[in-house]
């Protein structure tokens, strides 16, 4: 469908418009039907009076045509003289000469013989031929002809009045409809002029004023009625927006007050946890060398238990305290070339699980980003390490890559290890998550959840694809704008 | 001796001219006159008493030469007026004259009184002689300047019921005495 819409026309100017041309149609029809009225009874009247005139000329003069009395003649046509508008009169005999003629100062020219009976208009000019008939006989023709300028003088005055009443009667009517179209558009101007302002200014307070008491009011009315349930509408909802956002704003407190006193608690914990800890492995080494073989072999296992559980505790309470101190302490982001990290991670902490398991680990070209040093050496370690632990029977295959996009980079770790049921991809990012008895793979369950808070410092985001029994690809993402927070 | 003769013979015959009466009239006179007869008929109203029935046909009497008669005869042959026809009668003298409407007097003949009072009423009475409206006669006809003189005694006229149009007494002189 069509909807196009024609330049801006205003309703005021719409409805004069409409106003004017209904009247002026109007006045002008009915002047039109008065001029051509009167210019059909113009003719009428004019033919009828002629006619008139010329019966009783031609009545007047048998006596003059029969008796061929010329004087007599002229003396009859001559009383045509009060008729201003006769230019010419003449009388024929019966053979068709012309016996007799007048004259008014316009005429001149008499047809050399009379025409056919009747009246005729030639050339703006009316000719009349009359039968001049005494007793039943025709003795003759009267011809009469009239000029009708001077007649059609009076209705160039029609044609001037009918102009000057059109021009009044369509002013008047200009006048009037430009008074009475405001009882339309005004209410329908204030009721824009309303909703303009309410739109503008987003005010629900606002209310239209009610200006006629028709379908206009109604709709001021209906439009004043919106704008009230709006307006309660509105302020219902933003007092149900700040309520909620108190008891957000309530829990959020809390959580972070809670979350800071877990992280407290486990730092404390962790760093307080290490001195026993520290002094019940030392002690149980201490121990172990003394007395290795001097008592009994029940002596020699306890021991060694013992101080297993305590290298078990070190590394858990080390794990825990790394996991606190990761969400404690602010990241330093600087500029970390990775592939540095990457090789110091692999020749120095992990140089010995590589030897012991055969590992062959590769790596793409890696870029230099910013990011916390410390925590990449954390994450990479963490990641490749779980990649070397975790193998199957074929010895390991682990592969680096790096991919760079728009707003972020992406890092690849790749095994072809055991693996990892779909279900549990995400719950091994859990704090203490473990899949596997730790018989079978040693761990503390803390890795995974260390490298992705590390990532989430890094506004990134880890996850892992796997095929159980073909290994497993753990991919993170870490954001290219990371700016220090001011201290 | 032949040649003389042929002079007497002449002589005669132009004594025998100058002598036979009045010049012969112009023919355009008597056909002035013989139209003047017919276009009477349109002018004049007779009474309905003097026509037997509406078709009756209005009877001019001629006492005047056949020639003229004649011509009279002549003009108003086919016309019509009010749906009568019209019919000419010649008199050769007084005692022929019978019911008629017009009577015309030729001039040649001696017209009396009596004449005029005849036993026939509405008759309407035309010379061209002389005096002859005061001799009792109604319309007298006389050319002056090669035109028709007519005059008109109206009172005569409609002393015998006979009444004239307003449109021929205008063209002419009435006298009513």
């Amino acid at each position: 469908m069509n909807g196009s819409i024609s330049s801006r026309d205003s309703i005021q100017g719409k409805l004069t418009r409409i106003i004017m041309l209904t009247s002026g149609t109007a006045i002008l029809l009915a002047c039109i039907s008065f001029i051509t009225f009167e210019l059909f009874s113009f003719r009428r009247n004019l033919i009828s009076g002629v006619t008139a005139l010329a019966k009783v000329v031609a009545a007047n003069s048998t006596g003059a045509i029969a008796f061929e009395n010329i004087v007599d003649a002229k003396e009859v046509l001559a009383s045509l003289k009060t008729r201003p508008d006769v230019v010419e009169a003449a009388l024929y005999k019966s053979d068709g000469t012309l016996f007799a003629s007048y004259v008014s100062d316009q005429g001149g020219q008499f047809p050399i013989s009379p025409g056919s009976d009747g009246s005729q208009f030639v050339k703006g000019e009316l000719i009349f031929f009359e039968p001049v008939i005494q007793s039943d006989t025709r003795l003759g023709t009267l011809y009469i002809k009239v000029e009708l300028s001077s007649l059609y003088d009076q209705f160039h005055l029609y044609g001037i009045i009918v102009i000057i009443v059109l021009f009044c009667s369509i002013s008047f009517a200009f006048i009037l409809s430009r008074r009475l179209q405001a009882k339309i558009s005004m209410p329908i101007l204030e009721l824009a002029r309303s909703a303009k302002v309410v739109s503008d200014q987003n005010d629900y307070s606002i209310r239209a004023r009610k200006l006629s008491n028709d379908e206009l009011g109604d709709l001021t009315d209906t439009f004043n009625q919106m704008l009230n349930r709006i307006h309660q509408m509105n302020s219902e909802l933003e007092r149900r927006v700040k309520e909620r956002t108190n008891q957000l704003e309530g829990a959020n407190k809390e959580l972070a007050r809670s979350n800071s006193e877990l992280e407290q608690f486990a730092y404390v914990a962790s760093h307080d946890l290490q001195e026993p800890l520290r002094m019940m492995a030392g002690f149980s080494a201490l121990l172990a060398d003394e007395y290795k073989g001097k008592l009994s072999t029940d002596a020699d296992e306890y021991l060694t238990l013992i101080i297993d559980g305590a290298k078990r505790m070190h590394s858990l309470v080390n794990d825990l305290l790394e996991f606190s101190r990761v969400g404690r302490v602010a990241a330093n982001f600087t500029q970390v070339n990775l592939e540095k990290v990457v090789d110091s991670v692999l020749s120095r902490d992990l140089k010995g699980a590589i030897m012991e398991v055969g590992a062959e680990v590769s790596r793409d070209p890696l870029p230099v980003i910013t990011a916390d040093s410390i925590q990449m050496t954390q994450l990479f370690l963490n990641l490749i390490g779980n990649a070397i632990k975790f193998h199957g029977a074929k010895s390991p295959r682990i592969h680096i890559s790096a991919k760079e996009e728009d707003s972020f980079w992406q890092f690849s770790v790749r095994d072809n290890g055991i693996g990892i049921k779909p279900e549990y991809s995400e719950k091994i990012f859990l704090i203490f998550q473990r899949l596997h008895d730790r018989k079978e793979y040693p761990g503390t369950g803390i890795g995974l959840a260390i490298c992705k808070k590390i990532v989430e410092q890094h506004k990134g985001k880890i996850w892992v694809s796997s095929t159980l029994g073909e290994g497993a690809t753990f991919h993170f993402t870490i954001a290219k704008n990371l700016k220090n927070e001011a201290v | 001796m032949h040649r003389r003769i042929t002079f007497c013979v002449g002589f005669l015959f132009c004594l025998g001219f100058l002598f036979s009466g009045k010049a012969a009239p112009s023919s355009r006179e008597t056909a002035l006159k013989a139209v003047f007869l017919y276009h009477c008929t349109h002018f004049v109203e007779w009474p309905t008493e003097s026509f037997e029935d509406s078709k009756s046909p209005i009877v001019i009497g001629v006492l005047a030469s056949e020639s003229f008669s004649d011509l009279v005869e002549e003009t108003v042959k086919g016309e019509q007026v009010k749906g009568r026809s019209i019919t000419v009668v010649r008199y050769r003298d007084v005692e022929e004259i019978e019911k008629c409407h017009i009577l015309f007097i030729g001039n040649s003949t001696e017209v009396d009184r009596s004449i005029l009072r005849s036993k026939y009423r509405n008759m309407l009475t035309i010379s061209d002689t002389e005096n002859f409206l005061s001799r009792g006669g109604m319309i007298q006809l006389g050319i002056e300047r090669n035109r028709l003189q007519v005059k008109i005694n109206q009172r005569a006229a409609k002393s015998e019921g006979l009444s004239i149009s307003s449109k021929l007494l205008r063209l002419s002189q009435v006298q009513n005495d």
